[in-house]
């Protein structure tokens, strides 16, 4: 299920919410009916206890004067007469089913000679009263009904209870679903952003793998016809080698003319079997690339890999006048190829150098810093170098990009180095302002070991 | 330095025809086979020290050639030639039994020299 905009998920979140606090509102229905009934009672005792007390002190006897006194006291109640072998003998109510059912239902709760009250449970019935009942030794029993609404002026508190307790239970409710809806809204929108990122993520990958595949295909299908042709310019440089010896017996005047074209031919046929080497060295980058199957990883102290490649490169760093600085703060090793760290940083590190001498800044510095985390091992490599804009970073992956003079670099270093990372389980990143600088981070998992090295 | 004779396969028959005329003219007789089927027969009928086998070829490729080779012929060394991208295939022909490996576009001096190397590691077994 896809839910595409933000309120239908935070309709959803409310409804949710609300159909969870439903059991508490049953509670509280439940709670309210228990608290009303209890008023009702409350409310009618003082007539029962009145009417006890006259039977009591006899100064009344018979069921009929009962009646009146309470009549007197609760105006416009319903009422039945029993005598004292239970037989309806007279009633304000004209239906006789109806007089037998409720004498029943209150004798059900209260039983038969005593005096008592009967409130109706909730759910009401309608037109339902409070029922006092109040048996007169030797005469019989006073039923004497009176309706709810006629009582609740004694109810005043519980009802004012009941309709405090329900407006806050409904305004928590409301409250607490705005809450909760507000904070599902927040934590999609997060979900949404992360996933954002990620999605970003993989296109950018994909769309760089993709072009590794293209290009290494192609590398691959070149590479016989390359062989064939630095081959056969081989093959024609010995054959003028044969010519040669025959033109040396040769006269002079045409053995000098032959000469300089010989030389001339040789010179061209060099340069075929260099620029033939040199498409070569792409292939071979192009295919190095793309090469899947197993690496040989271990345990690569990233430290001494960072001091190796400063010690190769540091002649050529000193030639430019930038100068390396190196923090080495990584305690444990990576889980990688060595010969793919190594290359990785060559690229890298290489780059960077370039990058400061085309730099006119003050600054010519190029720093190196390792340290490590709990699941990754980091490769820092900053430069002061010209640095790279956006749309420059964003493309700094691909093969064949190079911002580089023709002929001085391939284009294929830095996204070797990329999919070599990729390869190792780890990932190669690039932070850049330009004019300032840029600096790329190498990320590489941590070697599973038993123990912490000495620090 | 003494004749020596190989068998050059390879897939691609311009390639075969270069590298055929240039080792003929550094004294090394070539005999080419185009596919590893045709380079078991001709290595039958008339068997030669070194065996220069492209890896990646149509039919049975150079790994499963060199298998045979070696079934039929422990002595004779093999040179297996590659792409970059069968590096691995190579690394595993190695463990097979193949004397060396070289990478396409390859040098022909390297490719010599290789051939000169196995010819004579071949001489010292027979003897």
């Amino acid at each position: 299920m896809y839910i595409s905009s933000h309120n239908s998920f935070r309709w959803l979140a409310t409804r949710i919410f609300l159909i969870g606090i439903g059991p508490l509102f049953i509670l509280f229905a439940v709670l309210c009916s228990r608290v009303m009934h209890n008023f009702l009672d409350d409310a009618a005792t003082p007539a029962l206890r009145y009417a006890q007390a006259l039977v009591e002190q006899k100064e009344v006897r018979t069921t009929q004067e009962v009646k009146e006194q309470l009549s007197m006291l609760l105006p416009e109640g319903r009422w039945i007469l029993q005598d004292d072998s239970q037989h309806i003998t007279s009633s304000n109510i004209e239906d006789v089913q109806e007089q037998q059912r409720l004498i029943d239902t209150v004798h059900k709760q209260n039983g038969d000679h005593a005096s008592s009250i009967y409130v109706p449970m909730w759910p009401l019935p309608p037109n339902s009263s409070v029922w006092l009942h109040v048996y007169v030794p030797g005469a019989g029993s006073v039923f004497y009904g009176v309706s709810i609404e006629s009582l609740l002026p004694g109810a005043t508190f519980s009802f004012g209870l009941c309709l405090t307790l329900f407006f806050s239970l409904l305004f928590t409710s409301i409250f607490n679903s705005i809450i909760f809806s507000s904070f599902v809204h927040e934590k999609l929108a997060q979900e949404r952003g992360l996933r954002e990122k990620l999605e970003q993520k993989l296109i950018e990958s994909n769309r760089l793998s993709a072009q590794t595949r293209v290009v290494a295909g192609i590398a691959h299908e070149i590479n016989t016809p390359l062989a064939i042709m630095i081959q056969e310019a081989g093959w024609v440089k010995e054959l003028l080698e044969d010519v040669q010896e025959q033109a040396d017996l040769l006269d002079k005047e045409s053995r000098k003319s032959l000469g300089a074209t010989f030389a001339e031919m040789n010179t061209s046929l060099n340069m075929m079997q260099k620029q033939g080497k040199r498409c070569a060295d792409i292939t071979h980058g192009l295919l190095r690339m793309s090469r899947k199957g197993a690496e040989n990883k271990t345990e690569v102290d990233v430290n001494v890999m960072v001091q190796d490649v400063v010690h190769l490169l540091q002649p050529k760093a000193l030639d430019l006048g930038i100068e390396f600085k190196w923090q080495l703060n990584a305690f444990v090793p990576a889980y990688a190829s060595s010969g793919h760290v190594q290359q990785i940083l060559m690229n890298v590190v290489n780059n960077a150098i370039d990058a400061v001498a085309a730099a006119e800044g003050e600054e010519h510095k190029v720093i190196i810093s390792t340290f490590s985390t709990k699941h990754s091992v980091l490769i820092r490599i900053t430069d002061t170098g010209v640095g790279l804009s956006l749309e420059l970073k964003n493309r700094i992956f691909e093969p064949f990009f190079t911002t580089k003079a023709a002929g001085k670099g391939t284009g294929l270093g830095l996204s070797i180095s990329h999919s070599l990372a990729r390869r190792n389980n780890g990932s190669l990143s690039v932070e850049s302002s330009p004019g300032k600088g840029s600096s790329f981070t190498l990320t590489l998992p941590v070697a599973e070991v038993d123990y912490l090295p000495a620090l | 330095m003494e004749d020596l004779k190989i068998l050059l396969v390879d897939d691609e028959p311009d390639f075969l025809s270069v590298i055929a005329r240039r080792l003929a003219r550094r004294n090394v007789a070539v005999s080419v086979a185009s596919s590893g089927m045709e380079a078991l027969e001709k290595l039958k009928a008339d068997p030669v020290k070194v065996v220069v086998l492209d890896v990646k070829m149509p039919g049975i490729d150079g790994i499963e050639t060199l298998r045979r080779i070696k079934e039929m012929m422990p002595d004779v060394e093999v040179i297996m030639l590659t792409g970059h991208a069968d590096l691995d295939v190579a690394i595993s022909g190695m463990a097979l039994g193949a004397y060396d490996y070289l990478l396409k576009p390859a040098d022909i001096d390297e490719l010599m020299f290789k051939v000169h190397d196995a010819a004579s590691v071949h001489n010292s077994h027979s003897s």
